[in-house]
Parts: C-alpha cells; structure tokens; sequence
C-alpha cells in the first residue's frame, strides 16, 4: 500500500505551497483517478507519491511518505524510485537516449533492476504485445511520432513490473486506440497487485478504468470517493472539468425533455476495462 | 533629398534578410548537429569490422594507438597510422568522404592557428625571407617540421576518437569506459551531458521554429538582439527544470548511478588478436620513430 500524507510542500523558491492537507492511500491493485483544473497541484501530487519530490525536485515538505509501511522519505532517490515508477507527461524525457532500439529502451528498466536476461526478453516482448507495438521493436526510439514515444515510455515503465505506478497524463499524445490499449495494460496490471495513481484530465480514460477518483482543486483534494459518485458531482462543472461523455448525454437528454431512467442508462454506458474515448463516440 | 537608389535599397534589404538567415542558419545548424549525432549511432549498428570487436578491446586500441600517436615525432610513422585508421574505417563501412572532412575541415582552424607563432619563432635555417614593410614573413625549417607533426598528430588522435565514437554505441562506449575503471562520476556526468544535449537542441530548436512561425515581416537588429537575450535567460530557466527531470526520469527507470548495456560483451579470439595487433603497432610506431624522417 501507498500511503501519502502532505501537510505542506513548497517548491524550491516559491512562497505558497503547491500542495497542502492531503492524506492518500493506495491499495495493491487499486487504480485511482486524480483529475483537476490547471494549476490545481495533480503533477506536484504525483511527484509526492513517487518519491520524486522532495527528493530530486527539492523544495520544503512537512508529511512522508510509506510504501508497505516503510517510510521512504528522506532515502535517495533511486531507491524510493524501484519502488514506486513514474510515468512522465512528457515521453521526450522518459526516453534513454542511450539506446538504439526500442527493443533495448524498454529493456533498460529490468537491466537496471538486474534480472537475467531470459526474463528480460521476455517482460520486454510481453509489453510490447500488450500495448500492440512489437512492431516498433527495432526502430530507434529518436524517431518516433510522440504518440509512439508515450507507448514506449509507458512501455518501458511496465516492463519494470512496478509494485506502485504514478502516471502523468499518459495518453495525452495518444490516439483513441492507443488510448484504449494503455487503458487495457493498466487494467491488466492492475489485476497482479500493482496500485495506480492515473493522473488526467480526460475523464472519459477514468471511466471504466478507475474505481476511485481524486479531484484536487488549489494544491488539496477536495473530492475523495467512488468514481461514479465523483463523475455524478456537479463540483466538477464548476471548476470546468467535463465528466464522462455518457453523463454529459444523459444529462443533455433529460434537459431536452426526454424521459428516463438516468440512473440506470448512465450506468448501462459505463464502459468496461481500457475506459471510452469520447473521440471514438461510443 | 532623393532616396536611396534601387540597388542600395535592395542590398539594405539583403542585408535585413542576411540578419535573419543567421538565425534561420543557427537554426539549421542544431538541427543538423542532432541529425549527426543520431546519425552516428546509424553507423555503430552496421556490421563492420570494428563494430563486430569488444568495445573494451576498441577503447584500448584507441588509447594505446593515441598514445603512439603522442609520442611520435616523425611524420612518416604518423602517416602509417592514419593509414591504419583509414583501412579499419573502410572495413568498418564509414563513409570516407564524410569521415575525412570532418576531421581535416576543422583540424587546421584549431591546432592550424596554435602552431603559427611556432612557425617563425623556432630557430633554425629560414625557408625564404618575405620582407613585409617594416617585418620580414621568414619561416624555419624546423618550425614548420614541428607544425606538421603537431596538426598530423592531432589529426590523427581525433580520427581515432572520432572512429571509436562512429562504431561504439554511446551506451557500449560508457560501459567499456567503466571496465577499464574509470570513476563512476566521471562516466555517470558524460552519460548526462549526452542525454541533456539531445533535449536541449531540440528544445533550442523548438524555440527557434515556434519564434520563426510567429514573426510576419522583418524585425530590426536591436528587436533580434533583444529577442535572443530574452529567449536565453528563457532557456536557462527551461534547461534547470529540464535537468530535474532527466534525472528523475532515470531514476524512475531504476538507474542506480551504473550503467547497463543490453549488449553483452565477451572477448573473443578475434578481439584479443586485433588488440594484440595494434599493440604491436603502436609499439614498433614508437620504437621506430627516432629513426625515421
């Protein structure tokens, strides 16, 4: 279990704390959802929980952080790191550099975990299928399109079979199908034990794919309950984040007149394993 | 009072224009350093000659072939080693061309301009005196032996470096430098420095094109100039939350401060016989040097 509690953290240099009165809990298996406005602390909070910040981002904390009940705050940063992965927002960092395939880039996690390399091979094969680009296994990981790079950089996370995994906005360079399949792998990595925090906006990816949703609004979380209960919650709205498409539907048809369970047919859309893409209308 | 002439008109246009083709030049420029980089992490992964030897028996040839290098004093052991350099690049399917004139176009403006005072101020016999006004252009004959040997020697070293870097990928380089025990700080900061300079021209260059796309018609020099020191005070800000996060985005991938190449390495009959060969040549190239021209 992940367990982050953040009185207070301030950036270096700034005078007002990007995140403060949080207490989160991250079961095995769990995936939650954090969703808010712009400015509003998500990335901050996700650093906080990988052990990111203050520990290479610096700045001033008062809380700490527990993964299985070992406190980790104030251990290096790669130590807190192989317990709990990062997904950047953007792949061009998360991206090596130093290797010449992609093949090799997702290799280079479990290298570094130091497994032998017949279950190297094979955890790198196993991702590569599961977000459907074994085909990109030998093609310089440089030149990707970023919707290529953000499958590889998420790739090159769950090849490490993360026991805890932040994810920053992971499909925001991705197409619906790409979308489907990250949603698909999170699912899937889940169901061995892994706790996911899945930062983003896009409230149609939650759908379907998280149990718990997280909404923070000016550096605290002020929404903390089942999904269905927080995408139902008008504070959304209010702070210009969209719920989900079938809600915004159902809620569009009763206020043209039409008559129905909303309930029910809300509930009847609620999409399965890899979430709805609101682009690919379904 | 008329104006300007039509032809003083266009050159001053020209000379606008010539301002702002810098910056679409400098432009050009990143971009092709980033290309050439990448480009030559394309020729380590072809089946060549040296890409198929260890990169630890690489990286002892080139030091012991540098250090012969050093040491030489006659220029024909100094040819024979560039010959040397020359047949394992074409083994190794560099393209000559561009190999050739990346080390000759820039030696002589480096190593060129350092050996010039040396050229007159060495003693010796004077190969011809040229009277310039009050000053008399006499270089000696041991100056210039002396400014050949230094350039071929340079020449000769950053050819090697330059081979090695072509045929070892980054990562192999880094690793074999950590075989032959150099400090783990010294590996783990060019490691970085490699990774950050990808980021960064691409950064420099996103810069450039998002300015490029945004500016309609010309801009005068004090505008460009204020615009740079801007953009610059900008990218050192962008360079310093970058650098946070490639580290942290190592760390997330479980680097521990060593570093792991797929690629496993084993010496292999071959390795040990080119390693003792150009151990012996570097050797014989240094014995020999003293008696020969």
């Amino acid at each position: 279990m992940l367990r982050l509690v953040c009185r207070s953290y301030r950036y270096p240099a700034a005078r007002e704390p990007a995140v403060h009165d949080v207490a989160v809990e991250i079961r095995h298996g769990e995936i939650v959802g954090l969703t808010g406005p712009n400015e509003a602390g998500k990335s901050t909070l996700g650093l906080l929980a990988a052990g990111m910040a203050p520990a290479v981002v610096g700045g001033a904390f008062d809380g700490y952080l527990e993964v299985d009940g070992e406190r980790m705050t104030g251990r290096p940063g790669y130590e807190v790191a192989q317990r709990v992965g990062y997904v950047f927002q953007n792949p061009a960092t998360q991206i090596s550099q130093v290797s010449s395939t992609v093949f090799e880039e997702v290799a280079l996690g479990p290298m570094n975990l130091g497994l032998d390399r017949a279950e190297i091979v094979a955890r790198v094969e196993e991702t590569l299928g599961r977000l459907a680009i074994g085909d990109l296994a030998l093609r310089d990981p440089r030149r990707l399109s970023g919707g290529e790079a953000q499958l590889v950089a998420i790739a090159s996370l769950l090849a490490m079979h993360p026991a805890h995994l932040v994810l920053d906005e992971p499909t925001a360079q991705l197409d619906p199908a790409g979308t489907r399949l990250v949603g698909a792998a999170l699912h899937a990595l889940a169901a061995t034990g892994t706790a996911l925090l899945v930062i983003e906006h896009k409230l149609d990816l939650l759908d379907g794919l998280c149990e718990r949703l997280l909404l923070m609004d000016h550096g605290t979380v002020v929404r903390d309950g089942p999904a269905e209960t927080v995408f139902a919650d008008r504070l959304l709205e209010a702070l210009a984040i969209l719920p989900p498409s079938r809600i915004r539907i159902a809620r569009a048809a009763r206020a043209a007149g039409v008559r129905f369970d909303e309930a029910a047919v809300v509930a009847a859309l609620r999409p399965g394993p890899g979430g709805l893409d609101a682009e690919a209308g379904r | 009072m008329s104006g300007p002439a039509p032809g003083a008109a266009a050159a001053g246009r020209e000379r606008r224009r010539g301002r702002i083709g810098w910056l679409e030049q400098t432009l050009a420029g990143i971009t092709a350093s980033i290309e050439h980089a990448v480009f030559t992490e394309q020729h380590a992964r072809e089946r060549g000659f040296l890409q198929a030897r260890d990169p630890r028996a690489k990286l002892a040839i080139f030091l012991a072939l540098v250090l012969a290098a050093s040491l030489s004093g006659s220029i024909t052991v100094l040819a024979g080693l560039y010959l040397v350099v020359l047949a394992a690049a074409g083994a190794s399917h560099v393209p000559y061309r561009y190999f050739v004139k990346r080390v000759w176009l820039g030696i002589p403006l480096v190593a060129g301009i350092v050996v010039i005072p040396a050229l007159f101020l060495v003693p010796g016999p004077r190969l011809f005196d040229l009277p310039a006004g009050p000053l008399h252009v006499a270089p000696s004959l041991p100056g210039v032996v002396g400014g050949v040997i230094f350039v071929a020697r340079v020449g000769v070293s950053v050819s090697l470096a330059l081979l090695l870097v072509m045929t070892t990928p980054w990562a192999d380089l880094l690793k074999s430098l950590r075989a032959l025990h150099v400090p783990q700080v010294f590996v783990l900061i060019l490691s970085m420095t490699y990774r950050y300079i990808f980021l960064f021209l691409h950064t420099v260059n996103g810069v450039l094109q998002a300015r490029k796309s945004r500016v309609v018609g010309r801009t005068s020099g004090a505008e460009q100039r204020r615009w740079i020191s801007g953009t610059m005070g900008a990218l050192v800000n962008r360079a310093f939350k970058m650098s946070n996060d490639v580290y942290a985005a190592m760390l997330a991938r479980g680097f521990t401060g060593e570093l792991r190449a797929y690629s496993t390495y084993r010496m292999r009959t071959t390795d040990w016989a080119v390693l003792a060969g150009s151990l012996t040549v570097a050797a014989v190239g240094v014995l020999a040097g003293p008696f020969l021209p």
